[in-house]
C-alpha cells in the first residue's frame, strides 16, 4: 500500500478523529484527577458511553461529537484541506502546518547583489547577512508548529 | 510454524505509509518484507480496513501520543529488557519492538493466533538481536 492510499481512506480519518477525542477526554480526565464515572456525570451521560470513547470507538452523531467538545471546554474546528495538496505536504513533511499551534511566519527573500544569489532571510536584514543594497524580491509566509 | 530463525538473514526498512516522528520500521526476513507480506495475505478481505486503522494507531504512538488501552499494550515478560508493543484491532494483532531510537514491527497476524504468534514473535526478535550484535561485532 502507497502512504497516499492510507492517508486517502476513510479508516485513517475516522481512527483520526476517534484518537484526537480520546486524547481531549483523557488529558482532561488526568488534569482534574476524574473518574470516569465523574465525566460521564458532569456530561450527563452512562459511563458506558464515555469507557467507549476512551476505548477509541466513538462513533456517534455530529451533535455528540460536539456537546463532547464543548463540554471539555473546546470547540470542534472543522476545515476542509484539498486531498491532493495533504498528500503533497505529507511527502515534502509539511503536515505541521496542520496541526494544533502553528504560526504563520512571515519572512523575505533578497537578491544578493555580489554573487546573484537568492537569500531567504528569516530576520530583519544585517550588513553581515546581506551586502548592501539587497534588493527585496518578495514576501512568503511559512508555517511552523509553535512549538 | 518455523520458529527456528537460526539460518535467516535480518534486515529492516522504514514503513512507507506511515509518517511520524519517530522512526518506524518493519523486519525483513530472508529478503521478505513481514508487514507487506500480511499486507498481501489481507487482499480482498474485509480485514484491510482493520490494517489500516492499525497502521494509523502505530502512527499515533509514534508521534508522541498515547492510544487507549484497548489499541496497545506492552507485552509483560520481556527477558532482553527491549520493550515489546502490541497493537490491535478486532480482528488482528501487530507485534513490535521499541529500539532507542525506533520501532520495528516484528511479526502481524491474526488475534485468534495470539498466543503462538507471541511465542513466535519473541522467537523472531531473539534471533533478530542476536543478528544486531553479531553485525556490531564484525564492524569492530
Amino acid at each position: 500500500m502507497k502512504r497516499s492510499e492510507l492517508i486517502s481512506s476513510r479508516e485513517y480519518w475516522i481512527t483520526e478523529i476517534q484518537l484526537n477525542l480520546f486524547k481531549l477526554i483523557e488529558n482532561y480526565k488526568t488534569k482534574y484527577h476524574l473518574t470516569r464515572t465523574q465525566i460521564a456525570a458532569k456530561l450527563g451521560v452512562t459511563k458506558g458511553y464515555i469507557t467507549q470513547v476512551l476505548n477509541g470507538d466513538f462513533d456517534h452523531k455530529i451533535s455528540k461529537l460536539v456537546d463532547l467538545s464543548l463540554a471539555f471546554g473546546k470547540v470542534p474546528m472543522v476545515h476542509f484541506v484539498d486531498l491532493d495538496q495533504y498528500i503533497q505536504d505529507d511527502a515534502n513533511n509539511n503536515l505541521h502546518i496542520y496541526k494544533e499551534g502553528f504560526k504563520p511566519i512571515q519572512y523575505n527573500i533578497y537578491l544578493n547583489t555580489s554573487s546573484s544569489e537568492v537569500l531567504k532571510n528569516y530576520l530583519p536584514p544585517s550588513d553581515k547577512q546581506i551586502p548592501a543594497p539587497p534588493y527585496l524580491l518578495k514576501t512568503e509566509v511559512m508555517y511552523n508548529s509553535g512549538n | 510454524m518455523q520458529l527456528n530463525f537460526f539460518m535467516a538473514r535480518f534486515a529492516s526498512i522504514k514503513i512507507e505509509e506511515i509518517n511520524a516522528k519517530e522512526l518506524v520500521e518493519q523486519l525483513i526476513i530472508d529478503g521478505l518484507k513481514q508487514l507487506e507480506a500480511f499486507e498481501k495475505s489481507l487482499a480482498g478481505t474485509s480485514y484491510l480496513s482493520e490494517y489500516k486503522v492499525i497502521l494509523k494507531y502505530i502512527e499515533y504512538l509514534a508521534d508522541g501520543n498515547t492510544l487507549p488501552k484497548g489499541k496497545f499494550r506492552h507485552l509483560k515478560g520481556s527477558k532482553d529488557g527491549i520493550a515489546e508493543h502490541e497493537f490491535k484491532s478486532k480482528h488482528l494483532r501487530m507485534y513490535a519492538i521499541q529500539l532507542p531510537s525506533k520501532k520495528i514491527i516484528i511479526l502481524a497476524g491474526y488475534k485468534k493466533n495470539q498466543d503462538p504468534d507471541i511465542v513466535k514473535f519473541r522467537s523472531i526478535k531473539a534471533y533478530f538481536l542476536e543478528s544486531l550484535k553479531n553485525r556490531k561485532n564484525e564492524k569492530k
